[in-house]
Order: C-alpha cells, then structure tokens, then sequence
C-alpha cells in the first residue's frame, strides 16, 4: 500500500514536470521502491516476479534465504520449464564461431524467436558453449570432433554441462532452446584455419574473439606452395573462402585428381551426357564452384594462385533443416 | 477526319471512365491503398455505384470510422494471442469484432502475400471510435517483412508499413523479460512512437507484485526513450475476459485497454490532409484541348487554376492545370482517391512520361540517393539462389514509375544472402519523386528480388563518380586475374 502512494506519489509530481524529469521521474520511484524486498529481489536475481514472491512468503520475508533458495531452485527450475516447453519448434538462434591459435569452434544454439536470439543473456550462453567446446577439444589428440545435440549436451561447462547451462538460461527467458550442433577443428603444421561469420552482430559478451550471427564457416588449408603474387594477404584469401563456403553452400571438398580428370575429359569434348551429370556435380563440390568474389575463377583457381590446398570446411546457417531432422 | 475528332472528344472520358471501372474488381494493390487512404474507400464507391455489390456472400467493408493498424509485442507465453481473441470476444458483444478463437488466431501462421510468406497473425476490430487492424508477428524479421510487403487476412488487407501503434504485452507473474528490450528495440526501429501495456494475468498476481511490473515498465520504456511517465498501463487478465469470468480484471479491462489505444495512440494525418500528388499512369495527346494526364490522386487536392510541378526522370517542369475530369465529368476540385484526368498547359505530350508525379509545388522533391531497410527473398520464396556481392544492379519499381539502380553494399559487409533483411543504400540512375516511407519492389533478371520501404533521403549522388569507381573495380579485377 505504501508503494503505491508512492507510485501515485510520483506520478502526480512527474505529471506537472512532465518532460524535463522523465528520467529522474523514474529513478525517484524506483529508489523509493527500493526498500520494498520484492523489488529488491527481483532486482538482484532478475527471475520471475511471482517466484520472487513465492520466496519471500516461505522464508517470511528473510531476504537471505529467499535468495538462496531462489539460486538454488533455478537450477530445477530451469530444467521443468524445459521439460515443458520440449517439442516448440525453434527456428531461431545464433551460429558462434571462435578460432583461437590453431584451433577453432563452431556452434549452433537455437531459440524460439529472434528477438531472444538478440538478447546478452542468450547470446552469453552461446558463447559459453562455444568455449567448453573449444576447451573439450584442446584436451584431446583429435584434429576435428562434430558434436551432434546429445554428444554437445554432455559437454563439461563450469561444474554442470552444456545441458544445465542451457536449462538455467531457458529457465530465466522463457523460451525453448537447444544446443544443436558443434564443430572442434585444429590446424596441423603448414595448415590454418581461416573463419568467417555472416552478418556478425555487435557482441555483447565482452571477448572480441567470439563472432555471432546466423552463418558461419570455417576453412582448413594447407600451404602447399608459395603464391603466385608474393603480396596477396593469405588471411584475406582464407576468409573469402569462407565468404564463398558460406554464400554457394557446397556440401564437399573434391578432390584435384577429379578437377583434373574432369578437365581433360572435356577438353576431350566427351559425349554430353555425361558433362551433363558433371555440371549437377560442379553445384556442391566446392573447389569446382565459381568462386563468389569473382564469378571468372573457380575456387581451385584461387587455391592454385594463393599456393594452397583445401583442407576441410564447416559450415552452419542457423536454423537448417538437417538430414535425419525428420526423425525427431 | 469528322470520326476522329468524335473519337478524341471522347477519349479523355474513356479513358478516365474504365480506369474507374477497373477499380472495382477487387484488385489487393488497389484495396490496400484504399485502405491506408482515409477516405478513398468511400470516394470509390460513391463515385462508381451508390451501393458496391458483396462479392461471394462476403460483408461489405464500411469505412465510416478512421483506420489504424497496431501491433502486439511481447514475450510468447505472456499472452499476446488470448488478448486478442479476448478484445474481439469483448468487442463481439456490441458486434464491433467477430469472435476469434484462441485457436483460430494461433492457427493463421503463414499468410501469404504476393507469393511470400510472412508469419502472422491479423485480425480486425473496431471501437466507437475506430477501426483496428491488429496484427501478431513471431520475430523480429517477420514484423520487417510484413512492413515491405502487404498483409491480407480475412476481408482486409492492410499495409503494416503504417503500424502506428503497439501493445507491450507483459505478465504479471514473470515481469519484463531479458527479451522484452529487444521488443522495444523493434518498435523503435519501425518508427512506433506510441505504446500502451497490458499487464497480463492479473488473477495470478497481487498488487504488490503488480506494482512493481509497472515499475519495471515504466523503467524500460524510459530507457528506450518512450514517453514512460505518459504511456497507459492497463492491468487486467485476457483469460478472465475470455472466460467471461471477473468482469473487473477481465472484461473491464478489456474495454480501459481498448479506451487507452484509443486515446493514446493519434490518428496520422489523412491522406487527404497531406500535399497533393498524384503519379502519372499515362500520358495523352488530345486534339483541340491539348495534352492529358491520367493517374490515381493518393493524396491532397487539387483544383482547376493551380500551379503544378511535374517531377521525375530528371526532370521538373512547373506548370498548370486547365481543367479536371472524372468519370465523364468536368470537376472543379478532384481529391485523394480520385481516378483522374488532367489537362495540363503549354506542356507537349512527347515532354512527360509515366511515372513523373503531378505534386504541389515546394512539397515535393527528386533524389537519385537513398538508404532504404530491404528485405531480399531467400530461393524459396522466388528470390536469388545466390549472394549479393559488390556493388549489384536492380530494377526498382514503385508507385508508376521504374528505373535501374545501383545497390552499395554496406561498410562491414562483403555479401548478402537471399532471405536477409538489411539497410542499404540504392543510387538511381536518374532522378525521381522519392518520400519518406514510399514501398517498392526490386527485380533482376531472373524475377523479384526483394520489397524495401525508403527510410532516408540522402544527398545527390554523381553517377560519372559512381561509374568511374565501378570500372576501376573491374579493370583491378582483370588485372587480378591476368596476374592468376
């Protein structure tokens, strides 16, 4: 009661001062407002209203306890508003890339609308994942692991995993969300890791390495040669392969062996049925493909004048429909 | 010779007559500028049949109230969808709404205009005062969409690219969520100024809690910049309503929310209150009254005597209008909505074109360089299979006119993807009639490209620059590939 004389309180002095104290306005009533143990602690631990309230009624208004049990509850809470929100769809999320050194994560996490996709809190837990990732890899001997969402949802975060890190965020917005897929790559010797994120959004999280945005890809290459022009900036090659791995979307490699086989048998003018088959090939083997910056050249053209060899790629767009989705 | 000149007599009357008729089929592009137009419904419909006959059985759409779109914001669970099957079961009582179902509502997910898809929900309503075009959108890319293109839903179609107003959904139990700036964020950028809150699910809460939500509230709006101390927060529970339950919290509540939408969020001004202007369809010669223009009024008015500028492909010619005919009548004044003839002084017929605008003088301008928020189709919806990279060509279309322009991509960005929607400068190659807020479409060679709405005039362009840079891009690129 006492609150809201305050609130019509301010209100009626806001109301003749109108637009020149607009944010002192506010300000006034929230210090007022301060010392009531529901805004308190909503304040503090930003969860739900009600529960807040349900808190403080147990433990008769002990701010201490309430927020005790509260951080304790979040946990357990988290994973039953998961439970209940199990089977929204999601179309939405944030694809996360970090490369550190030799090594690099790519991740998708999901969500239900993009507004959430755009909010600090979710994009934090991305970029957590995306560390434990990294984390988990560098632990191990393999020079490439692809999490699917079960193997990903077992990954060590902090003291819990993957799966509770995204429980406890799920918990807070409200929303369905899912750690789907990651890719760990390390680089070997002579080789690197060149990345590229679509679109990247301002990051809220405060570590310029981590890029976010719904494309991202990674490329491996290998020097395996010195480039024709001496000058040409090698990272600004590797990242435009990312662009072109991103923008025509191949789904393999290709080997040079076919490139050349390929060549010689059209320059054969072999019969035009099997060059038909050949063009259908050329639309997902990468180093077939027409290079994106420059529509004259085919990716191994680039390849060939920068003196490196194609390694591997990953690519993810956010909210791709994937084989096998039919199944769940 | 004699039949000649009966032909031409009656040709300016033809004309404008059948562009009149063509008006009552039901064309969408039609019906959605009739519906942003004020009262160009009515001047249609009085001017071509007293009373408009209902296609297939269908009500006939009234206008005698003015119409505004507004738009629900909000998380998903705190109750956009039971509010609005709430106000229109409300609303049903005093048959201003027909009665959607929860069900009914969720279920209208991919409506489709113009062969794209655009999540969301429509429904339409009306107060005392007004009539309501309410509109729901999933995402945030949605309600961009559906502000470069056109919704259709039931019997109405309206344009969302003037959503003036919203309602800011929120639960009383759960309070603001961490989404709920990104709410506001999106409000902002599609130019809402106006907001009036609902707090959801006050039979779930008390009054402290209740308190403190419209604290929260009131705390985000002002850092977002919305008038917080002045916006109407309304307390209530759409379920209760919904339910017929409660009438204090539920129906009640209805009824002050639907009161506040009322009188918080203003009408824009009416088509009809604007500057005159009108896009030239044709353009015709008749023998012994001199020459013709044709073309729908969008808004203004305009009587025989004034002063015109005609604006657009470069050009901009100042001139009068001698006489004005509608539906084979002289008039003396012609306004907003009016399918329209006008003779024009002193001007040859072969010295205009389609597309150039008549407008009022001082009112209007040309530009060759704009920023506009586009939205370009992903390969399912008919669009590019391709990206966007470099400095790309497309045909603009918009209003009457059409015209090549220069797409640059934005600082930071080396490709667009189909499916994306951006902010992007465009570079005409000539000089046309742009505003603030105009639609239009881009086509390339292969089909429709892309919707985009233009949000900012920016200073002339020199195209020779733009096509030095162009040619010294390729002629780098060449040399780059000689050196391959």
């Amino acid at each position: 009661m006492l609150l809201r004389l305050l609130v019509t309180r301010a209100k009626d002095i806001s109301g003749s001062l109108r637009s020149s104290c607009n944010l002192f306005h506010t300000a006034a009533i929230y210090q007022a407002a301060e010392k009531s143990p529901l805004v308190k602690l909503r304040k503090k631990t930003g969860f739900p209203v009600g529960k807040c309230k349900d808190a403080l009624s147990k433990f008769n208004n002990n701010f201490q306890e309430a927020e005790q049990w509260l951080r304790k509850e979040a946990q357990r809470e988290g994973w039953a508003k998961a439970t209940k929100l199990q089977g929204r769809p999601m179309s939405q999320g944030l694809v996360v890339l970090k490369v550190e050194g030799n090594q690099g994560v790519i991740v998708e996490v999901n969500c239900e609308t993009d507004f959430v996709a755009k909010n600090d809190k979710f994009q934090g837990l991305a970029t957590k994942i995306a560390n434990a990732c990294l984390h988990q890899g560098a632990s191990t001997n393999d020079s490439k692991i692809a999490y699917d969402k079960d193997s990903l949802a077992k990954v060590a975060v902090d003291d819990s995993t993957v799966a509770d890190a995204t429980a406890l965020v799920l918990g807070n917005i409200g929303e369905n969300m899912l750690a789907r897929r990651a890719v760990y790559m390390r680089a070997g010797e002579r080789e690197s890791i060149s990345y590229y994120v679509h679109a990247a959004m301002t990051p809220t999280v405060d570590d310029t390495k981590f890029l976010a945005g719904k494309y991202g890809a990674m490329v491996l290459t290998e020097k395996t040669g010195d480039p024709v022009d001496p000058t040409s900036d090698l990272k600004e090659i590797g990242r435009s392969l990312c662009l072109h791995v991103v923008g025509m979307n191949p789904k393999s490699v290709g080997s040079l062996k076919d490139l050349e086989s390929s060549d010689s048998s059209s320059s054969e003018s072999s019969s035009s049925e099997s060059s038909d088959d050949e063009e259908e090939e050329d639309d997902s083997v990468m180093l077939k493909q027409k290079f994106v910056m420059d529509e004259s050249l085919r990716v191994a053209d680039v390849l060939q004048a920068s003196g490196l060899t194609l390694k591997d790629f990953a690519r993810f767009e956010c909210g791709e429909v994937l084989e096998g989705d039919n199944a769940d | 010779m004699v039949g000649k000149v009966m032909m031409s007599n009656s040709l300016l009357f033809r004309l404008v007559g059948n562009a009149g008729l063509c008006r009552a089929g039901l064309n969408a592009s039609h019906l959605q500028r009739s519906l942003a137009a004020g009262s160009r419904w009515f001047s249609c419909s009085r001017t071509s049949y007293a009373a408009p006959p209902s296609a297939g059985g269908k009500k006939t759409f009234k206008r005698d109230k003015p119409h505004l779109n507004i738009g629900t914001i909000g998380h998903v669970d705190h109750g956009k969808t039971t509010l609005t099957a709430a106000i229109t079961k409300v609303l049903s009582e005093d048959k201003l709404a027909n009665f959607t179902a929860y069900d009914m509502i969720d279920r209208a997910p991919e409506e489709r205009a113009r062969g794209i898809t655009i999540n969301a929900a429509v429904v339409e309503y009306q107060t005392e005062k007004r009539h309501y075009g309410h509109v729901d959108c999933p995402g945030h890319a949605d309600f961009i969409k559906a502000r470069a293109m056109i919704l259709c839903s039931f019997n109405m179609i309206t344009g969302t690219a003037q959503m003036e107003g919203a309602i800011l959904v929120v639960a009383a139990t759960d309070g603001t969520m961490p989404q709920t700036r990104e709410h506001l964020l999106l409000a902002q950028q599609i130019g809402i100024k106006d907001i009036v809150v609902f707090i959801n699910k006050a039979d779930a809460a008390d009054e402290e809690m209740l308190e403190l939500v419209e604290m929260e509230i009131r705390e985000l709006l002002a850092e977002f910049k919305f008038d917080a101390d002045n916006t109407p927060i309304i307390t209530g529970s759409a379920l209760s309503a919904l339910e017929g339950k409660d009438d204090k919290i539920g129906k009640d509540s209805i009824m002050a929310l639907l009161d506040a939408v009322d009188e918080h969020i203003p009408q824009p001004a009416r088509d009809l209150d604007k500057a005159f202007c009108m896009p030239i369809e044709a353009v015709y010669s008749i023998p012994g009254r001199g020459t013709v223009v044709t073309g729908k009024v969008e808004t203004g008015t305009i009587s025989k005597g004034e002063d015109i500028l005609i604006l657009g492909h470069g050009q901009n010619i100042k001139t009068k209008i001698t006489g004005l005919e509608m539906f084979h009548q002289m008039l003396d004044k012609a306004e907003a909505g009016d399918q329209l003839g006008a003779l024009i002084k002193g001007i040859k017929r072969e010295d205009i074109r389609r597309g150039q605008v008549l407008a009022k003088p001082g009112t209007a301008e040309m530009f060759n360089h704009f920023a506009a928020q586009v939205y370009f189709l992903s390969k399912d919806e008919g669009g590019r299979d391709k990206p966007f990279t470099g400095t790309f060509q497309a045909h603009m279309f918009c209003k009457t006119w059409d015209c090549p322009s220069f797409l640059t991509m934005p600082e930071g960005r080396d490709m667009i993807m189909p499916g994306e929607d951006l902010k992007i400068n465009f570079t005409l190659i000539k000089d046309m009639f742009l505003e603030k807020g105009m639609r239009f479409t881009m086509r390339g060679g292969t089909g429709t490209l892309g919707y985009g709405v233009v949000t900012d005039l920016l200073p002339k362009r020199d195209l020779e620059e733009l096509e030095l840079t162009r040619k010294e891009l390729q002629k780098q690129r060449r040399e780059q590939k000689a050196d391959a």
